[in-house]
């Protein structure tokens, strides 16, 4: 495997990984209080582990987009880094309470969401491009 | 050093013609402020934007006629600052974008492919240089004036590219006060020459910084005609548009004296 599958499947792990905590902690939360609201705890969840499978798919296509492997890595690193902080402010996010950020919280938090979705696009994009240039031959 | 694939050409002409074509839109047609991507709420802006995307065409101009990466390396650095600052905006702002116009559409699809095509055209250029042993264009070194002055170039631009995400400092800097994202998008401009220019003042050799500081002195040549010829708009009676008009000439001239000692 190549570091940028290595980085992916780690990244796509840890993910995972924070879902199923996030996951246990929702549990633990409706149990202890079932009139609590959750649907942000929800939303982390649900953040975590599509990243989780989102980073795995990843792996597999990268190793087709015939980039240079610093290139794989950049792409690599760039998305495991902000599916890690999308987790992390998805997690802020229900530990402060808020169940609607795009009404309730500041704008940087509120825009951060478009940065993330920024880097989603350039790698998402980067890789589709690698891999059509690979399946066309060119 | 080898020649540059026809792909640089294709990659120039695909955003070069978006270029020319919202130079003469944003400079000739006024009303055009109010059918691109977004609404652009001030003709300053407007203007603004045609001669930054004039300096954009220019860059493309000069790509397609050059001979060898040597002659395009200063602008990679620049260029993707630029790309991550407009695409940002559109992320980031993308509520203020007119979705319903096909520009706006285009617009998006121009930020990501411009960087992505990237991802190809630089690293197989850079393995061409590697693979034929001539890693810089042989040449007289940059002279120290036109080093000194790119670097002070760097800093003012700098200056100006932050002044604009500072709502409350913005007025004391820039003429006017572009709204969201025209001055987001506005702040790419001088942002692309911080790394522009620091690329410039590395360079190894002036066959390698020639063409970027034609390409520096054009636009903002462009800028300085621009608060000429519409002058009344930008009100140079204002002691802050007069400071930018005369930290813009002053910059042409040190520029051209640089070019003319070399």
């Amino acid at each position: 495997m190549s570091t940028a599958q290595h980085l992916l499947l780690i990244g796509g792990l840890i993910n995972i990984l924070t879902s199923v905590l996030v996951g246990y902690a929702l549990f633990w939360t409706r149990v202890h209080d079932p009139k609590r609201r959750t649907l942000s705890g929800l939303v982390s969840h649900k953040i975590t582990l599509w990243n989780g499978f989102l980073l795995f798919s990843l792996a597999v296509a990268i190793e087709h987009t015939g980039f240079t492997p610093q290139v794989n890595n950049l792409l690599a690193i760039a998305e495991v880094v902000i599916s890690i902080l999308a987790g992390v402010r998805s997690m802020i996010i229900w530990a402060r309470g808020i169940g609607n950020i795009f009404r309730q919280d500041s704008p940087f938090l509120m825009r951060s969401v478009g940065i993330g979705h920024m880097v989603d696009l350039l790698v998402v994009a980067g890789i589709f491009y690698g891999v059509a240039r690979t399946v066309f031959g060119i | 050093m080898p020649e540059l694939s026809n792909e640089w050409i294709y990659w120039s002409l695909m955003n070069g013609l978006p270029a020319v074509f919202a130079t003469l839109a944003f400079l000739l047609v006024p009303a055009f402020d109010r059918w691109f991507a977004w609404d652009v709420l001030d003709r300053r802006s407007g203007i603004t934007l045609g001669t930054g995307f004039l300096m954009r065409a220019v860059m493309f101009w000069f790509i397609i006629n050059a001979a060898s990466f040597g002659q395009i390396r200063w602008l990679l650095a620049g260029n993707t600052v630029y790309a991550v600052i407009l695409l940002g905006a559109t992320m980031v702002h993308g509520n203020l974008f007119k979705w319903r116009r096909p520009i706006a559409v285009i617009w998006l699809y121009l930020y990501i492919e411009e960087p992505v095509w990237m991802l190809t055209l630089v690293p197989e250029a850079q393995a061409a240089v590697a693979a034929s042993g001539v890693t810089n264009l042989a040449g007289d070194p940059v002279n120290t004036f036109l080093v000194a002055v790119l670097w002070i170039e760097a800093l003012v631009m700098l200056v100006a590219g932050i002044s604009l995400y500072l709502p409350n400092r913005v007025e004391s800097i820039w003429p006017w006060k572009p709204d969201t994202v025209s001055g987001i998008v506005i702040s790419g401009f001088p942002l692309m020459w911080v790394g522009s220019s620091i690329s410039l003042a590395l360079s190894p050799s002036w066959a390698e910084a020639v063409d970027g500081v034609l390409v520096n002195i054009i636009w903002l040549a462009a800028v300085f005609l621009s608060l000429l010829i519409w002058n009344k708009r930008f009100d140079l009676s204002k002691p802050v548009t007069r400071v930018f008009a005369g930290v813009n000439l002053a910059l042409i001239v040190l520029l051209v004296i640089g070019y003319v000692i070399q």
